[in-house]
């Protein structure tokens, strides 16, 4: 939403949330019972991610195709630069859409999805791909065994939809997901 | 074995001989011409064998139906009992060199 | 061991085996004696000259589920002792006399033994050819076989040369053929690497594991497809990327040069499945992506630019210059070979006199303008073009039972390249020409390196599925120029289930056909995979629009329903 909300009427709230944020306490006890990063391919529907939480999984980073990171990041203008060219510059240099075929590309977006685990606390990766999308499939498929492999992430692999339907499958995958990170939690912590 | 078997076979045995001796003298009298000829004539009838089964090959598609029905499923057996490496223990960092 | 342990067959069990056996030849009871003057006349005239189209019944000869044939196709005494001499002998010779000159048997057989689709696909090489030129005579068996002679050739070069360089094969060492091999995605254009065909080899990494299997044996590609899901892929991307990847999944790959060039050729899938090749295996990699929506002119300086950036890459990685000369003497012999296939296309379009049939046509053009320059194309040519000229001075028509002329459009199923073999026999359809030989439909300039690359940048966007799959529905709609050109009165559409890129203009098609008044045929396929849409229900689709929309009658009826379930 705030991609699209005209800036002028959503500018009030985020700063109101900003001040917020500074003061507000934690909750004594998180209604969630792991937190995950997700990540993946075209999805703009919020139910999805609302389904995710429904499921005891607090999504702490998004990154997909409209998601936050790495979309949001601000983009820079340089003196002389203009606007359109540093979009367009950002776009390349910034994208992870799996269209981006260097070598050096592939392996760098399995490390930035690694680092966001880490940098946002998470305990798991849920990567999501919708049907067709030919990128997304590999990317997903490699997604579920580079990152438990070489990074010991737990991730789940998801494809689902555009529409968001089957959403019984999807609470089961989630909620099999959330009791696995559970799980390993407690071994970890014997 | 009786006498009259014997007394055969001992007349079969004479006969065999004497058209073996009869033979190498026919033989030596050829001439090379003839000699060369004869050799010719069963290189021919070799080749004319080969050909002949060639195409027989060819025309009821025995080359297919060996591959088909004994060496293919051969080979898959192989193919399928072979061990592989496991592509899943690839690393993934950059290859530099 | 005792002679009690010993089992013997029981005579049920032999007469059963010894029923299927008698199964795979022709039914002596089934040759009919004449009974009369006029009956043995006509008998004598069938041996010497073959029957006439109408009454031969090829698909008597096949044997079930299989597909071999209880005997080859007696096609009259020239034409039958022709095939046996010029295709079926001299083929195994020279592929023999190839193996023999692009390597040592001993390697052919080293990689026959470790590579399934070496010993599974590459042994029953003859009968990809018996299916593609059944019921030929004359010139156009001449001419086809030639195509299929040189595709033969290239193939067994480009095995030979890998399994000569495949660390695989010396238990990991790699020799001077390995660091003088360059490896490339089979949709990257071998011209690519002319600069440096002096010292190196270009090899496609797919071409020969995956693309040739399929069409001579299609059950090869099936253990990559399932090899790719079981990693977890989805079923629906495209299958000849799924196979790309799975024939590393299966560890079917040789070991045989130091580094990768990839592209974006045809599509997104190629982009996917390189991020899967590269993980396993695991060396430098250079991605060189085309634009697909190429008309706008300001994409050109990037795509030149990728190449560039190409070149200095394999400059880096061979430690040997660009060769700007080689590069122009190998680009003007390709250059030669797209002049000679205009001069077939103008045959093709403006007489009846083109004596090459559908499949070969299309398999040769992909394969010759995909893979590049090669000695063998302008020795084929040189036999087809004396062949071609005799025809259109003779005025030989060389498919008399056309009925209709047939265009295919868009990606062909590769597990049945030989259907419009099938569908002349049956149903007089020719299939005259298809969209994947009107790709790389332009010659390049050689007067300077920056035309040479401009060039050489919109030969990649031209490249096959590229241009009219999905290049721009413009270029998709070039159909109703060329079936103008060529004199079509008929579109086999192909419907390839899993190509998103076509899938989108499908509804659009439909529109045009119904708005034109053309009568096309859409044959869904699945590219490499026969278990999605076999070859039957292919020909049954064929049929039921041959009967109920043209209504016509077969020309061969034992041609309508057969069973080649199991078959190469």
């Amino acid at each position: 939403m705030t991609l699209t909300c005209p800036k002028y009427l959503i500018l009030p709230y985020l700063r109101e949330t900003a001040e917020e944020l500074r003061t507000r306490e934690p909750e004594p006890a998180s209604p969630y019972r792991c937190r995950v990063v997700l990540s993946g391919a075209e999805n703009d529907d919020p139910e999805f991610t609302r389904l995710i939480e429904s499921c005891g999984a607090l999504v702490v980073a998004d990154r997909y195709c409209y998601g936050s990171l790495p979309g949001r990041e601000e983009i820079a203008v340089a003196a002389g630069q203009s606007p359109l060219d540093a979009i367009a510059r950002h776009y390349l240099t910034t994208s992870c859409c799996p269209r981006f075929m260097p070598q050096e590309d592939m392996r760098s977006r399995k490390k930035y999805l690694a680092d966001l685990v880490k940098e946002y606390h998470a305990d798991g990766l849920i990567v999501v791909s919708n049907k067709f999308c030919e990128y997304w499939s590999y990317e997903r498929t490699m997604d579920a065994l580079i990152l438990p492999r070489d990074y010991n992430i737990p991730t789940c692999s998801i494809e689902k939809e555009y529409v968001n339907a089957s959403t019984g499958q999807l609470r089961t995958r989630f909620q099999a997901f959330v009791e696995s990170v559970e799980i390993k939690k407690l071994q970890e912590a014997k | 074995m009786s006498v009259k078997k014997r007394i055969l076979k001992a007349a079969l045995r004479k006969e065999a001989k004497r058209l073996r001796k009869a033979r190498r003298a026919r033989r030596a009298r050829r001439s090379p011409l003839c000699r060369v000829l004869r050799l010719f004539g069963k290189l021919f009838a070799l080749l004319a064998a080969a050909y002949a089964a060639l195409f027989a090959v060819f025309f009821f598609d025995l080359d297919g139906k060996l591959l088909y029905y004994v060496v293919e499923p051969l080979l898959v057996r192989h193919y399928d009992r072979m061990e592989r490496k496991n592509p899943l223990e690839m690393p993934y960092e950059m290859k530099s060199e | 061991m005792k002679l009690s342990a010993i089992k013997l067959p029981k005579p049920s069990d032999l007469t059963g085996t010894l029923r299927a056996v008698a199964a795979l030849f022709p039914d002596p009871r089934d040759v009919k004696l004449p009974k009369n003057r006029k009956e043995a006349r006509k008998a004598a005239k069938d041996f010497w000259y073959g029957k006439p189209h109408g009454e031969r019944r090829l698909g008597d000869l096949y044997c079930e589920k299989t597909g071999l044939y209880k005997h080859r196709e007696w096609r009259g005494v020239k034409d039958t002792f022709y095939y046996f001499h010029m295709i079926w002998l001299y083929n195994y010779a020279n592929m023999v006399m190839d193996i023999m000159k692009f390597g040592s048997p001993v390697t052919f057989v080293k990689g026959l033994w470790r590579y399934r689709w070496m010993g599974q696909t590459y042994l029953p090489v003859l009968h990809w050819f018996d299916r593609g030129l059944e019921g030929m005579r004359g010139p156009a068996l001449r001419a086809s076989a030639w195509h299929y002679r040189a595709m033969t050739c290239v193939t067994i070069n480009q095995f030979m040369n890998m399994f000569e360089a495949d660390g695989n094969l010396r238990n990991g060492a790699h020799n001077d053929a390995w660091h003088h091999a360059m490896a490339h995605k089979e949709t990257v254009w071998g011209g690519i690497f002319y600069p440096w065909m002096d010292k190196f080899k270009h090899i496609p990494l797919e071409m020969i594991p995956y693309f040739v299997t399929c069409h001579v044996n299609n059950h090869t590609v099936l253990n990559y497809i399932d090899a790719a899901q079981s990693l977890g892929l989805p079923g629906d991307p495209c299958p000849m990327c799924q196979a790309e990847a799975g024939i590393f999944v299966l560890d079917d790959v040789p070991d045989y040069a130091p580094f990768l060039v990839t592209s974006n050729e045809a599509c997104d899938g190629s982009v996917a499945s390189t991020a899967i090749q590269d993980w396993f295996w695991n060396r430098p990699l250079f991605a060189m992506p085309q634009p697909m929506q190429f008309d706008d002119p300001l994409v050109q300086e990037h795509c030149a630019n990728e190449i560039r950036e190409c070149w200095k890459f394999i400059e880096e990685q061979t430690g040997v210059p660009f060769n700007w000369e080689l590069l122009k003497e190998n680009l003007e012999k390709q250059n030669e070979l797209m002049r000679f296939e205009w001069e077939k296309w103008d045959v093709d379009a403006k007489t009846g006199s083109y004596p090459i049939n559908g499949v070969a046509q299309a398999l040769y053009r992909i394969y010759q303008s995909q893979y590049g320059e090669h000695f063998i194309w302008h020795f084929v040519d040189g036999k087809v073009n004396k062949i071609m000229t005799r025809c259109v001075e003779k005025k030989i028509d060389t498919f008399p039972k056309t009925r209709h002329r047939v265009i295919a459009w868009s990606c062909a199923p590769l597990y049945y390249s030989n259907w419009c073999t099938w569908a002349y026999n049956c149903w007089g359809l020719n299939t005259v020409i298809n969209m994947d030989s009107l790709m790389f439909d332009m010659t390049i300039r050689t007067d300077t390196l920056d035309h040479c690359v401009e060039d050489m940048a919109r030969y990649h966007e031209w490249a096959p599925m590229r241009r009219m799959a999905v290049g721009g529905m413009h270029h998709i709609f070039e159909l109703w120029d060329y079936m103008e050109r060529f004199r079509c009165d008929m579109v086999m559409m192909y419907d390839q289930l899993q190509c998103k890129g076509m899938q989108g203009v499908v509804g659009l098609f439909e529109d045009e056909f119904r708005k034109r008044n053309i009568h096309a045929i859409w044959m869904p396929h699945a590219l490499p995979d026969k278990r999605t849409v076999s070859r039957a229900e292919i020909r049954r689709i064929i049929n039921d629009y041959m009967t109920t929309v043209m209504k016509e009658e077969p020309l061969d009826p034992s041609l309508l329903e057969f069973d080649d379930d199991m078959s190469w």
